[in-house]
């Protein structure tokens, strides 16, 4: 895709979401609401897409950007900018100009835990790296259980609904067309030559260690951004929402949608997030499916279900016997 | 003062055994099959909810609870490995992971559904205490102690003497050369599995008296056993009965400083030494 048509793409993502957005009122509110939460695990999925699949580092931290995010911007509009400018709380300022520079706030502060949690990437791979990044997440989400000013174990409540198709849809349509334009440019090619094999990029001249960082960063940076529509969204944030669950379902899209493919992991999101609205009638098997699906896609397809190599695998009963894809090579020992 | 300090010291020798046990668990599955099982902890609360249900409901004694509670523990790590591990034994470390954590969230979601979100109890083994140096010490802890050291001792026994477990040895030591010497692989890691979830009953069960359980508890008693083993360093199951019983003396003088960041030192002692020491702090 030309970078100017990605761009073009990206206007009219704005330009829908505004358009939504003012019509909003016409619309269902069930519908609004599933619609936002497509968005922001949309943006979720992809970012993590980055990191996991791109630049093939394993983390399993992503909700704990998220918290961060979430908990920085909600304090941003309830405690900080009120603090610094009185007349700013009126809720339409509120709205239009302290909520974007919340929303970065956030997106900058889980971007700089995104170096810490980065930097044992540079060191560990594969399950190790899994494992550290596992704990990073469960740590963040255990200090703001602790941290009595943003309400401890109970959350924080009364944050003002500032979160609507606009930010969300636009917000999405930002990361997206951030991630693909990192990927595709020819600095981006960085990213994948990580992923298919370090020590070649890193023979070839490719600095290894900023490209991971870098995929940290931004990956934690949209993470960041996502929370802070969260928690504007729900208007009350608490540490449990942010928990490993969380980080689960984000890995479970991008590894549905197959790693380093932005589209599959698009579809996967979205499918994901209307999955359990469908499934309501079973809410409480929910978690038990979800477990079930990532075993079940770790057994027969860990390369994601969006490729034509999956289809093939499906069909391959009804073809020649050739058709049949060859196994994973073995694990080295 | 002293008495004070002496009770923190066995408490945590306490804790510790039963991290140890946890530890242990895992190098049993870490050794045989090079696979990091994270459902470690959900072994341990199956075998904990699954002897206390049948005790404060069925009514059924303690003795036959207890066999039952272990029997599910073995039953459901045995299942676990032909129906999960099995089909992707050859898959990259980071899939063995994932599918692992996934055996987890499915065990956790089964119990909850089985069990109920309430917590269960189990009386102590028996009651009573001891009284030493001035502090009383529950009878409960000596069972604890008593059972973890045989369960060590049995299992040194069983891997340096018996024939079965040299042969899990050698899947660990080298799966090709062990396969051409016509070692099942197969029914050896469905064996580090079995005996695995045993152990992890074994201490869940010993647990529950001093700390209720619920659905949610194995999680965290899992990663502390992983957290014990790598303290010792993956592989080293001695070493990470000593790295159980540091970690257990180490939360409890930590809980004394301050006991809401008592989780996340567990946590932290796994990151830190994950990235600067993985081979364990025993190693040379």
């Amino acid at each position: 895709m030309m970078p100017g048509r990605r761009f073009l793409l990206l206007l009219g993502a704005v330009a829908a979401g505004s358009v939504l957005s003012l019509q909003s009122h016409r619309i269902n509110p069930y519908f609004l609401d599933v619609a936002v939460t497509v968005a922001i695990n949309v943006i979720l999925a992809v970012s993590l897409n980055l990191i996991n699949g791109y630049t093939g580092q394993f983390s399993l931290g992503h909700a704990g950007f998220m918290a961060i995010g979430a908990y920085i911007a909600a304090s941003t509009t309830m405690f900080w900018a009120p603090g610094l400018l009185p007349a700013a709380s009126s809720p339409g300022f509120i709205g239009m100009a302290v909520f974007p520079a919340a929303l970065l706030a956030g997106g900058l502060a889980a971007g700089l835990a995104g170096i810490l949690v980065g930097a044992p990437s540079l060191r560990l791979k594969g399950d190790y790296l899994a494992i550290v990044t596992l704990g990073f997440g469960e740590i963040i989400r255990v200090i703001f259980r602790n941290l009595e000013s943003v309400g401890g174990a109970l959350g924080l409540n009364g944050i003002p609904a500032c979160t609507n198709l606009f930010w969300t849809i636009s917000m999405a349509a930002l990361t997206i067309y951030a991630v693909t334009s990192m990927v595709h440019s020819t600095y981006g090619r960085g990213f994948t030559a990580v992923q298919d094999d370090e020590i070649a990029a890193e023979a070839i001249g490719i600095n290894t260690t900023r490209y991971k960082i870098t995929a940290f960063v931004v990956g934690a940076f949209f993470a960041g951004i996502a929370g802070g529509l969260y928690g504007h969204f729900k208007l009350s944030i608490d540490p449990r929402g942010f928990d490993f669950m969380k980080s689960i379902e984000i890995a479970l899209m991008v590894i549905l949608g197959g790693m380093g493919n932005t589209v599959g992991v698009i579809i996967a999101a979205i499918l994901l997030t209307l999955l359990p609205e469908l499934l309501r009638p079973v809410a409480e098997y929910r978690m038990m499916l979800y477990s079930f699906l990532l075993i079940l896609l770790m057994l027969t397809c860990p390369q994601g279900l969006f490729q034509p190599r999956f289809f093939r695998r499906l069909l391959s009963p009804f073809l020649r016997g050739s058709a049949a894809p060859a196994e994973d090579p073995p694990r080295p020992a | 003062m002293e008495s004070f300090w002496l009770i923190l010291a066995i408490k945590g020798v306490m804790i510790g055994s039963i991290y140890a046990l946890i530890s242990l668990g895992f190098n049993v599955i870490y050794r045989t099959t090079g696979v990091l099982n994270f459902a470690q902890g959900e072994f341990l609360m199956i075998g904990s909810l699954a002897a206390a249900s049948v005790h404060g409901k069925g009514g059924v004694g303690m003795g036959t609870a207890l066999l039952l509670g272990v029997g599910a523990a073995g039953l459901t790590g045995a299942l676990v490995d032909r129906l999960a591990i099995r089909p992707v034994r050859h898959s990259p470390p980071v899939v063995l992971v994932i599918v692992t954590i996934g055996v987890s969230l499915v065990l956790r979601a089964a119990a909850s559904l089985i069990w109920g979100t309430d917590p269960y109890h189990l009386p102590p083994m028996s009651e009573g205490h001891v009284t030493a140096g001035g502090v009383q010490i529950e009878a409960q802890s000596f069972w604890i102690l008593g059972v973890a050291v045989a369960c060590m001792a049995g299992l040194a026994l069983f891997f340096q003497r018996t024939a079965l477990g040299r042969a899990m040895r050698a899947c660990a030591e080298n799966p090709e050369a062990a396969g051409l010497c016509g070692i099942d692989r197969g029914a050896m890691s469905l064996l580090a599995f079995g005996l695995s979830a045993v152990l992890a009953g074994i201490s869940g069960i010993l647990l529950t008296p001093l700390l209720s359980m619920s659905y949610d508890r194995g999680t965290m008693l899992g990663l502390k056993g992983f957290a014990s083993a790598v303290l010792g360093g993956l592989g080293h199951p001695v070493a990470g009965v000593a790295g159980g019983l540091i970690l257990g003396m180490l939360e409890q003088f930590g809980a004394w400083f301050s006991s809401a960041h008592k989780e996340i030192l567990a946590l932290s002692v796994v990151i830190v030494l994950l990235l600067c020491r993985p081979q364990g702090i025993f190693a040379r």
